[in-house]
């Protein structure tokens, strides 16, 4: 279980995760990235740029 | 054997990249280029090859220049990123090397722009040199449409926007191609649908398998040679004169590829991996 640091939901995960990977908060929808997968912690994911992309 | 990965976020693809890798019993040495400081005079790093799958064309562009330079073989290496990354360069490459794409033109002003664009006729699209996702892409359709967005783009843009990239509308049907080039093989390709006329599937065009014989398989693996080689997706547009190379990525996505082609897309790029690696 992790919380969301925009809005402090506790989150729960039923599936893996890896550090880096973007989640979206199930109850504020905010955009997270996994810092830490044990224990789980959240940070805010980037925000989009002008030069991202493939 | 020692193999990395330069990224920051993880996407769907690198996460797919880490299982294909995980499969073959290698495990990445993860580069997160938001912590990566290069010594430009001693390098760190010993790695056999480094994956490039920044998000960032920035920080890719740059990171592989260092790490071509201080010898380490990457997967695109640098000229292909170069190449890649910016628009005008990509038309430039595909033209030297006799691949069809649609005619471009790039201005400096917004005059000058304005000027080609009624001489080119309407539809234009507008694009900026940088940039992905169809971010900031404009189709002009007639002059009070042209002097708005040269007028945003004068005003609102920001450095990279003085350099006006301008390409003939290609009249496609409603569909796009998207194909996937591995060490010059055409591996696989799909259709990309959208009502919008952009089609990019960041924009949520649908996908459906697209077969690689003839023309599509060829003009691919030609457009990746043209731009460096390595592991690029080439987009492709059916105008009725026939088939043009619209761009080439160098960083591809491909989350919605797999499903529809049945082609283990993140397996091909993990074995060139390897294949670079040991030459």
């Amino acid at each position: 279980m992790g919380i969301c640091p925009e809005c402090g939901a506790e989150i729960h995960l039923d599936y893996d995760v890896v550090v880096g990977e973007i989640i979206t908060c199930p109850e504020c929808g905010a955009e997270l990235e996994v810092t830490s997968v044990d224990p789980l912690e959240f940070a805010l994911a980037p925000e989009e740029e002008e030069d991202w992309g493939e | 054997m020692k193999i990395g990965m330069l990224l920051s976020i993880v996407s769907t693809e690198q996460k797919m990249l880490f299982e294909a890798a995980a499969k073959r019993g290698i495990v990445f040495d993860r580069l997160d280029d938001r912590r990566i400081v290069f010594d430009l005079e001693n390098h760190r790093y010993d790695h056999d090859v480094i994956l490039e799958r920044c998000i960032n064309h920035s920080r890719a562009l740059n990171s592989l220049k260092i790490l071509n330079a201080a010898g380490i073989r990457t997967v695109n290496n640098y000229e292909v990123a170069r190449v890649c990354g910016n628009k005008f360069l990509t038309t430039m490459a595909l033209v030297d090397h006799g691949v069809p794409t649609p005619k471009a033109r790039v201005a400096f002003t917004a005059e000058s722009a304005l000027e080609e664009m009624e001489s080119m006729g309407y539809p234009v699209v507008v694009k900026p040199p940088i940039g992905s996702w169809g971010r900031l892409i404009a189709r002009v359709n007639d002059r009070h449409a042209a002097e708005a967005v040269l007028e945003h783009k004068e005003t609102l843009g920001s450095y990279q926007h003085s350099v006006i990239y301008m390409q003939e509308y290609v009249d496609k049907p409603g569909r796009d191609i998207r194909s996937f080039v591995v060490d010059g093989e055409t591996i696989c390709a799909v259709y990309r649908y959208s009502d919008h006329w952009k089609t990019n599937t960041a924009l949520g065009g649908t996908t459906a398998d697209c077969p690689v014989e003839g023309e599509v398989g060829t003009l691919s693996s030609r457009a990746a040679e043209a731009v460096g080689g390595g592991v690029v997706a080439v987009d492709l547009l059916e105008s009725p004169d026939g088939i043009l190379v619209n761009e080439v990525n160098y960083t591809m996505e491909f989350r919605n590829s797999i499903q529809p082609t049945g082609v283990d897309i993140p397996g091909r790029i993990i074995d060139y991996l390897v294949k670079v690696a040991r030459s």
